[in-house]
């Protein structure tokens, strides 16, 4: 089953492996504080704020996987 | 995709430097609002607001409105641009949104609180032809990437509670609001995207009902600090109702214990459910450790990997009580 596959199960109310993991959703702080704890390869802190995740600056959300922290992160 | 694309003020406003102090800027931004913003934020994430771009019908029909015309060039793909995005996202194996736009949220953003509410009565005329201007912007902005592009999913923000409940009466959602929502949503159905999602922060139960009438399907993010209870909502509405968050940011910052038991007590009964998409119901604050996010993402991980046992687990140690 893959991410797409996973996605339409769960919000469906199907049988599936697992549920859905929407990304992480994060303030610009939290992310900086989390680079001072040790977090590394974590992109602009803009990239995934509050800012470019709110409709009125984009238009498309893509969700991709959220296996685990810091595995791949959505940019949304 | 960013820039230009989608459901917003296009062109932008220029943003301009009225003022600046010690501690801030005064800031005219792109959406026309005048805001203040503090230099010890870096992030800038939440300005004070001195002034929103609409006070009336003159600022509608100059500023606001000019602005939102689906036939502003580059205002969504065309030719070789929606050709490549199209062959693009046929490959993908992970799903695809849409934002949608907003019809409460937009009015509030353009002029406050305060202002859309005295409006409702003060002129409803303008803001009747303002919901219906911003459904008819949706629409045609939308439906040429509808045609092309197989969208998963769709969000429609509205932003419109407190924890006292929402920012206007159902009754008053009703009146201005749902007709033009529901010609939103008919067109998405229409195109096959069947899981749209209302995002609106705060307690918002009230609205559930009018969202279902009107063919949203979903609503995130069930925020624990205005008193919204996931279980319950999915008790009372069954499949009606996809539902995104509702996992209290607070307990984040508490430590494991709090954590494994704002988990335990309704992510594994819903996941089980299904229709649940467990999230932190709003963004993580700064308060939350990296150690204590990382923790939860491990335990939200193999909770979602093995409900039944999550949930046995819940009861045992008193987190969950039987349905």
């Amino acid at each position: 089953m893959n991410e797409l596959q996973r996605y339409h199960a769960t919000a469906g109310f199907e049988l599936t492996d697992r549920a859905f993991l929407l990304p992480p959703w994060l303030w610009g702080e939290t992310v900086q504080r989390w680079q001072r704890e040790g977090l590394p390869g974590i992109p602009t802190w803009r990239a995934i704020s509050r800012r470019t995740a709110k409709p009125n600056s984009r238009w498309r959300c893509k969700a991709p996987m959220a296996r685990t922290f810091g595995r791949r992160w959505s940019g949304r | 995709m960013q820039g230009p694309y989608g459901p917003h003020l296009w062109p932008a406003l220029e943003r301009q430097v009225i003022s600046e102090s010690d501690q801030s800027w005064v800031v005219r931004d792109e959406e026309g609002n005048t805001v203040r913003l503090f230099k010890n934020d870096p992030g800038q994430c939440m300005p004070h607001w001195v002034e929103y771009p609409m006070k009336d019908r003159t600022d509608w029909e100059t500023i606001i409105k000019p602005r939102l015309d689906a036939k502003i060039p580059g205002r969504h793909p065309v030719g070789a641009d929606l050709d490549r995005l199209v062959a693009d996202y046929a490959k993908r194996d992970d799903p695809l949104g849409l934002w949608c736009g907003s019809l409460y949220g937009w009015p509030r953003s353009f002029m406050g609180v305060e202002g859309i509410s005295v409006m409702f009565y003060d002129d409803p005329d303008l803001v009747h032809e303002m919901c219906e201007h911003m459904a008819d912007f949706a629409v045609e902005i939308l439906t040429p990437l509808l045609s092309r592009i197989e969208f998963d999913f769709a969000y429609i923000w509205e932003d419109m509670a407190g924890k006292a409940g929402p920012l206007c009466s159902p009754a008053t959602y009703r009146e201005f609001c749902l007709g033009p929502l529901s010609r939103i949503t008919a067109l998405l159905h229409k195109h096959g995207v069947h899981h749209i999602i209302i995002d609106s922060d705060g307690n918002n139960d009230v609205l559930i009902p009018l969202w279902l009438e009107a063919g949203v399907t979903g609503l995130r993010p069930f925020e624990v600090a205005a008193g919204c209870d996931a279980v319950a909502i999915r008790k009372q509405y069954g499949k009606n109702l996809i539902i995104q968050g509702a996992i209290d940011k607070r307990a984040l910052a508490q430590g494991k214990e709090a954590i494994e038991r704002e988990v335990l007590s309704k992510v594994p009964w819903l996941c089980l459910q299904g229709g649940y998409f467990p999230q932190v119901d709003h963004l993580v604050p700064p308060d939350v450790s990296l150690a204590n996010y990382t923790h939860y993402s491990q335990l939200l991980r193999a909770v979602v990997e093995n409900p039944e046992r999550y949930l046995h687990e819940a009861k045992r140690k008193g987190y969950f009580h039987a349905v």
